[in-house]
């Protein structure tokens, strides 16, 4: 089920009346409401798969449950190592299984060895992704004993299938989420009035910016090699909105959904096209991963500690993780590494933590400097993303150098003026924000008068103006 | 929770009030140029209607008589994807207010096969009130035909879809307005384009001209078709028509537009037989009509596109049909 889809509209208030309506004296009966939910809006896509959430689930929870009594060293890493080997297994199957295979036979091909073998025909499961991190962190806690393993069932199973995030995010800790399934949830109407606003703005920029944008960027990145330089910088710039809007749309809508049932999640995107450098973007792109990554794969191989060597790999291999996370495609490698590269020089100079505050922190406009750095920030992210774009390291290569002719000060092809108004709004709301949580958080004082007008003209544009619905991106991660 | 659920169902309901307020008196603002045509024929026949000859037909008819040519009296009252459905409500207006002598009655062959302009435009347009549109669905529809569509072989549950979506679209709760309502968002000028239409088929008494080109070799829709497949609801409209026309002593003629040499060379036998086989059943049920169903063609220099003549074809058409009504008269 897809948040933007009719679907969703009239599954979302069914589960809303039921859960604070019929469910609302019993906490395990509530529980087991989101369970069912979750697994009716997982299996809207394909039921079969429900078969994986249901085993990693049941394969966690004891794993848990075992290592709680368990004080052998060696036992213990036995335990863990079952919980990763399940997790990783279904998904270097499902993700990545055609990836190595292929490789496999093109290195042997290069030595002259013919090896015949067929890709298999797997249909990557939604969201496969999001919830094996999430049930990985639930049991490296409890090794790691920052985490209590929790001996209710029903209450794990609704942490693992939390349908708001269950597909896309944001990844959350057992240790932020699942104790929320462990009190009573009381009906906030402050919270339940700002979730209801986040979700509207995580629909426009999922239905009126990334929708819209998809249609200019999958028409200029399937021809390419027939567009002008200037063409092709509006087709990154159009990406970069699309990934966004698609992605930090889709969080505010399952952050939002969240808090009408009395949930907190995290933040998962802090407006980062606003940052000044690498590593402040990397503080606000996709919270949840990058924390996850930097927690349980960068931290225990070192992190910052160590000689310059060691920080050199442990960057190269955080990134080209996290590219790999996100597809089997070299093409992700690849902007991994490249994100490296950015991250580097920050990094071995000590300056990663330079900007820690919102831009122009107190001021309606950023200053030259600051104008300066976020452009540059944004020119390097958006090569990024043409490279994460692409089909092929060759078509991203042959783009890059296509933006990069005497065609780049040319009149662009393509004049996106039907969503030039859209994107303009779009911005500026982000950017006066910008130092909030979401782009629509409001303050008490502002007049019904200023509100409701806002709220209407938003719903409006995203009835009116939705671009041909798109699965959103992240859904293939 | 009380006050959190009022205020969402108090925004949902305020949005809706307004967007259907919108929907029903902005239609200018927000329609396709098939609009003000439609428009301008409801306004007329609902209106003090002066003229005791007229046009009924779909966007052929539309493009290709010239009231001017055939006379003061003449108005053409053809609507672009108009069918003998739209004819037959058109007639029943105005024999309750107007003493009508002549009808030019003019469908093409693929307007007795479905009406696929239904929904998106008579509908859309409130062509038809509730009531006319219940009639069609509960009445006309006899056999309960899915009669917006070509193809027949649809499931009752499919029937019942297309009557919802029926009713949807006269409310405005469809969210086929979308569409019109994006495009207009990135056309403001829409309003100015279909007034221009507007008074300008006002003034021409209902004729306008789609195709500007001064050849077209393009494929009508009957040029592809196999088969002539009849809904009955068109039958029966017909036949209504031609019933009332009997009662008010009105004067018919039945007349083909021509096609273009291309579409009419491609045309296939049985699609041809299947089309007079049925004509010819109706022309012995009414004697008293002046039947002139066969399909022919014109040089492709008098189309402006695929199926609607230019302003040369249509002036030598009404020219023509000018001479058969004067021997008629005769």
């Amino acid at each position: 089920m897809v948040f933007s889809s009719i679907d969703f509209a009239v599954f979302l208030p069914i589960v809303f009346i039921l859960y604070w309506f019929i469910c609302h004296k019993n906490l395990k009966i509530q529980n087991l409401l989101i369970v069912i939910a979750s697994y009716i809006f997982y299996g809207w896509w394909d039921w079969r798969f429900l078969s994986l959430i249901l085993f990693s689930t049941v394969v966690d929870y004891s794993v848990g449950l075992k290592l709680l009594n368990e004080e052998n060293t060696g036992k213990r890493k036995i335990l863990l190592l079952i919980s990763i080997v399940v997790n990783l297994g279904f998904l270097c199957f499902f993700k990545y299984y055609n990836f190595f295979l292929d490789n496999f036979i093109d290195a042997f091909s290069l030595f002259g060895s013919e090896i015949k073998s067929n890709s298999l025909n797997i249909i990557l499961p939604v969201g496969i992704s999001f919830y094996t991190f999430q049930t990985l962190s639930y049991t490296i806690d409890i090794y790691k004993r920052k985490l209590e393993p929790t001996k209710d069932f029903i209450a794990f199973s609704a942490f693992v299938s939390f349908f708001p995030q269950l597909v896309a995010g944001p990844i959350e800790r057992a240790t932020n989420l699942l104790p929320q399934f462990y009190k009573k949830r009381t009906f906030d109407y402050d919270k339940a009035v700002d979730g209801m606003r986040q979700i509207l703005w995580g629909l426009f920029k999922k239905v009126v910016i990334a929708d819209n944008c998809s249609e200019y960027v999958n028409m200029i990145f399937s021809n390419s090699s027939d567009y002008s330089g200037s063409t092709l910088v509006l087709g990154a710039l159009f990406f970069a909105l699309q990934i966004y809007g698609d992605f930090s749309g889709y969080s505010d809508i399952a952050i939002g959904t969240s808090r009408l049932f009395g949930f907190n999640l995290m933040q998962n995107f802090a407006f980062p096209y606003f940052s000044r450098d690498i590593a402040e973007f990397w503080r606000r792109w996709h919270i949840s991963l990058s924390t996850w990554f930097r927690d349980y794969l960068y931290i225990p191989l070192g992190g910052s500690r160590g000689g310059t060597w060691m920080k050199v790999r442990n960057i190269f291999i955080i990134f080209i993780v996290s590219g790999f996370w996100h597809g089997a495609n070299w093409t992700f490698i690849a902007w991994g590494a490249l994100n490296a590269i950015y991250f580097l020089p920050i990094m071995l100079l000590g300056k990663n933590r330079v900007n820690t505050n919102t831009v122009a922190e107190g001021r309606w406009f950023p200053s030259l400097r600051e104008t300066l750095q976020m452009g540059t920030t944004f020119f390097f992210t958006l090569i990024a993303w043409v490279v994460f774009r692409s089909e092929t390291v060759g078509q991203a290569a042959s783009y890059i150098s296509g933006i990069f002719s005497v065609s780049l000060f040319s009149i662009p092809d393509i004049l996106p003026t039907k969503i030039f108004l859209p994107i303009l709004l779009f911005i500026l709301v982000e950017w006066f924000q910008r130092n909030k949580k979401h782009a629509l958080e409001l303050n008490d004082t502002i007049l019904v008068y200023v509100k409701y007008p806002i709220y209407l003209t938003l719903w409006t544009l995203i009835f009116f103006l939705s671009g041909n619905q798109q699965e959103f991106i992240y859904f293939q991660f | 929770m009380k006050k959190f659920i009022t205020k969402i169902s108090l925004f949902t309901t305020v949005w809706l009030g307004l967007i259907i307020i919108f929907l029903v008196y902005g239609k200018m603002l927000y329609c396709h140029k098939e609009y003000p045509m439609w428009k301008s024929k409801i306004e007329i026949m609902d209106s003090e209607f002066k003229y005791d000859s007229v046009i009924l037909g779909d966007s052929r008819s539309l493009a290709g008589i010239i009231p001017d040519i055939l006379g003061d009296s003449f108005y053409n009252l053809s609507v672009g994807g108009g069918t003998p459905i739209e004819g037959l409500f058109a007639l029943k207006r105005l024999v309750s207010q107007q003493k009508i002598k002549l009808l030019i009655i003019s469908y093409s062959p693929f307007h007795f096969e479905f009406s696929g302009a239904f929904f998106e435009r008579a509908l859309a347009f409130d062509y038809f009130d509730t009531k006319q549109l219940n009639e069609i669905f509960f009445s006309l529809n006899k056999d309960k035909e899915i009669f917006w569509d070509k193809e027949s072989q649809k499931s009752k549950f499919v029937l019942y879809l297309g009557m919802l979506k029926g009713y949807l679209i006269k409310f405005k709760l469809h969210p086929l307005f979308r569409s019109n309502i994006k495009k207009l968002l990135f056309n403001p000028t829409r309003i100015e384009e279909n007034n221009i239409i507007y008074n300008e088929i006002s003034k021409t008494r209902g004729y306008h001209s789609f195709g500007t080109r001064r050849f077209s070799d393009g494929l009508n829709f009957e040029a592809n078709y196999y088969e002539f497949k009849i809904k009955k609801i068109m039958i029966l409209s017909l036949y209504k028509i031609l019933d009332i026309a009997e009662n008010n002593n009105i004067s018919v003629i039945f007349n083909s537009m021509p096609m273009n040499v291309s579409s009419f060379n491609n045309l296939k036998p049985r699609y041809v037989n299947g089309y007079n086989t049925f004509f010819e059943k109706i022309e012995k049920k009414y004697p008293t009509v002046t039947f002139d169903y066969q399909l022919y063609p014109y040089d492709n220099s008098f189309f402006g596109d695929n199926s609607h003549l230019n302003i040369k074809g249509a002036s030598r058409y009404s020219r023509e049909l000018s001479k058969k009504l004067q021997i008629l008269n005769k």
